[in-house]
């Protein structure tokens, strides 16, 4: 359960943070958001990662905790690209 | 800084590659034993069994003889072992039970999960101090690779996010990238803490200047001998049964072996090996007097030796519970896949700079090592697994016999990847690759009664685990393949991309 809560709190954080370039907001929301939307959502990104941490030391102790910790934020990051890949690739071959 | 990376990356590569695969697959090494010894039921270890193991070596061998019995890990893939010797003279009789039921049971003989995992270190075909070096060579250079990768690497947070697919060499440069930077922690880690494992052979220098030889170190390091009272001959022996639990109360884990020691002076004197999948569990021996009193140890582990320990439980996972172990395994599987894009864009760099036509004995030999060694690695472990259901089970030497058609597996792949141009070497290779892995499932299902259905219905997870990732695998080895042999010009794309 508290690890269910961990990873989809670790996607979102992931996906704000990414929302939070310009770059790719481009492809997902199809403009530029303003500077401190921007902000903002970078702050909520990494504000995300705050509970995602104390939970999983809460559910596993310090050490392994902090381990799994680096495992979910890996997963969800790889995710997160993955889906901005296929986005992107998408948006490209309609394009064409 | 970049042509630091590129070198240091390229030479031990191949090797790193071989490193983190076979490691990643090891870190359910247990649970591969399990599907390789199919004759070992479901379930865990009851105190059933272990009571019957214990009854059996009382009316054998108590008070006189010389016994062992290992206990199988709490996650399965060992079976429970008795051997025991009545008298000196007489011959050693062992006997298998099965570990929920204590039914007698006939294991075929393998390796099992244990191959795969000394192969991430010790490799094979040759003498295990050479491969330990190697390793901790191409290790080393795994480590100087991180850190000038990450230097190289200018837009680590800019393109954090970013894999821009269809676009040749950018591709895998982002492919790349990204693999590295997303699992950078557990990169360092496995790495460092692997070249722990093997610091005695990279650091040998405090040892040789503090110890004559090596076997002094190793009497200190990890004595084996306990220093036994003469007078513990004549005490009253406690049951093994009673032993194990002695020793669990001592460890606070049960342990992994009990059986007499072996001195010498024929002093009866018990040994207990402690369960080690745990974090910062000791290494050293449990000794205890036949009836079960703890002989205290000489001396207890260093703070040093305590953190070398974390260090190797760390790199190991050993202290894993079921979804822990599942990140491990996918951060591994990360870390492979940065290896070996990181090895493919080696050649894209160097292939789209020179002309066609021009390319080099270099670039043509590593371009499709690269093929051999990859696709080839990945399709050998396909066909251990089959070896293991399809080799005959009294066949003399057969666990020699899986290991040997892992690696003829690679060696078809390797040939087919040097003997062909390129791409078609690629695709046929992880063709090849996809086929053993999709047979894998349906030999086990012929060859035994406990294919993917049976274990659905048993709710046999480990078995149906082990089966859809072997279906997976296939499905992801055919689809790069299919993605390969679809898109027309690989070479008129990646010039493309790194013109723009």
């Amino acid at each position: 359960m508290a690890e269910w809560a961990i990873f989809l709190m670790s996607l979102c954080a992931m996906a704000a943070l990414m929302l939070s370039m310009q770059q790719h907001q481009r492809n997902w929301l199809g403009a530029a958001l303003s500077a401190s939307a921007s902000r903002r959502l970078r702050f909520a990104g990494f504000f995300l990662l705050v509970p995602t941490l104390l939970m999983a030391i809460a559910a596993d102790g310090f050490g392994s905790g902090l381990t799994a910790w680096f495992g979910w934020e890996t997963l969800a990051a790889v995710l997160i690209v993955g889906a901005n890949a296929l986005k992107v690739r998408d948006k490209g071959g309609r394009r064409k | 800084m970049s042509v630091l990376h590129g070198w240091t990356g390229l030479i031990p590569g191949w090797v790193v590659f071989v490193v983190f695969l076979f490691g990643t697959v090891a870190f359910y090494q247990q649970e591969i034993s399990a599907w390789m010894r199919p004759e070992i039921g479901r379930g865990v270890l009851s105190q059933a069994t272990l009571q019957k193991a214990s009854r059996l070596l009382e009316a054998e061998v108590l008070p006189s003889g010389s016994w062992s019995l290992s206990l199988p890990p709490e996650r399965g893939g060992e079976p429970l072992e008795l051997s025991w010797q009545a008298t000196r003279q007489a011959p050693e009789i062992r006997e298998t039970l099965d570990p929920a039921t204590g039914r007698p049971i006939n294991v075929r003989e393998t390796l099992g999960g244990q191959f795969l995992f000394s192969f991430h270190y010790n490799l094979h075909y040759m003498p295990g101090r050479v491969a330990n070096f190697l390793v901790c060579i191409a290790s080393l250079a795994m480590l100087l690779s991180i850190i000038s990768g990450v230097i190289t690497h200018k837009r680590i947070f800019k393109d954090y996010f970013t894999l821009r697919l269809d676009k040749g060499q950018r591709s895998w440069l982002d492919g790349h990238n990204v693999m590295a930077v997303l699992a950078l922690p557990f990169h360092l880690m496995i790495t460092y803490t692997g070249l722990v494992t093997l610091i005695f052979l990279i650091m040998p220098w405090a040892v040789m200047a503090e110890y004559p030889d090596t076997a002094a170190f190793r009497r200190d390091f990890r004595p084996d001998t306990p220093a036994v009272e003469a007078s513990v001959t004549s005490v009253r022996g406690a049951t093994p049964l009673q032993l194990i639990e002695n020793a669990r109360a001592i460890d606070g884990a049960q342990p992994t072996h009990v059986g007499t020691h072996k001195t010498d002076g024929g002093i009866n004197v018990i040994e207990a090996w402690p369960n080690l999948h745990r974090l910062g569990a000791s290494y050293e021996t449990m000794f205890l007097r036949p009836d079960g009193t703890r002989i205290e140890p000489p001396a207890v582990p260093g703070a040093a030796s305590q953190t070398m320990g974390v260090m190797v439980d760390i790199h190991a996972g050993r202290f894993s519970g079921y979804l822990l172990r599942w990140l491990y395994f996918f951060s591994g599987l990360v870390g492979t896949a940065m290896v070996a894009t990181g090895l493919i864009l080696w050649v894209k760099k160097r292939s789209s700079g020179a002309a066609a036509g021009q390319a080099n004995a270099g670039l043509w030999l590593t371009e499709r090592l690269n093929t051999g060694v990859i696709a080839g690695s990945i399709a050998g472990v396909a066909a251990y697994f089959l070896a293991n259901r399809l080799l005959p089970l009294q066949v003399s030497g057969r666990s020699e016999q899986e290991v040997a058609w892992l690696f003829a597996a690679w060696a078809v792949v390797l040939l087919v990847a040097l003997l062909s141009e390129p791409k078609r070497g690629w695709i046929i290779a992880l063709g090849i690759g996809a086929i053993l892995y999709a047979l894998v499932p349906i030999v086990n299902a012929a060859t035994t009664d406990r294919g993917l259905l049976a274990s659905l219905a048993a709710r046999d997870w480990i078995f149906v685990s082990f089966d859809l990732s072997m279906l997976t695998t296939s499905v992801v080895l055919a689809l790069i393949g299919w993605h390969l042999y679809r898109r027309p010009q690989p070479r008129e794309q990646s010039r493309r991309a790194s013109k723009s």
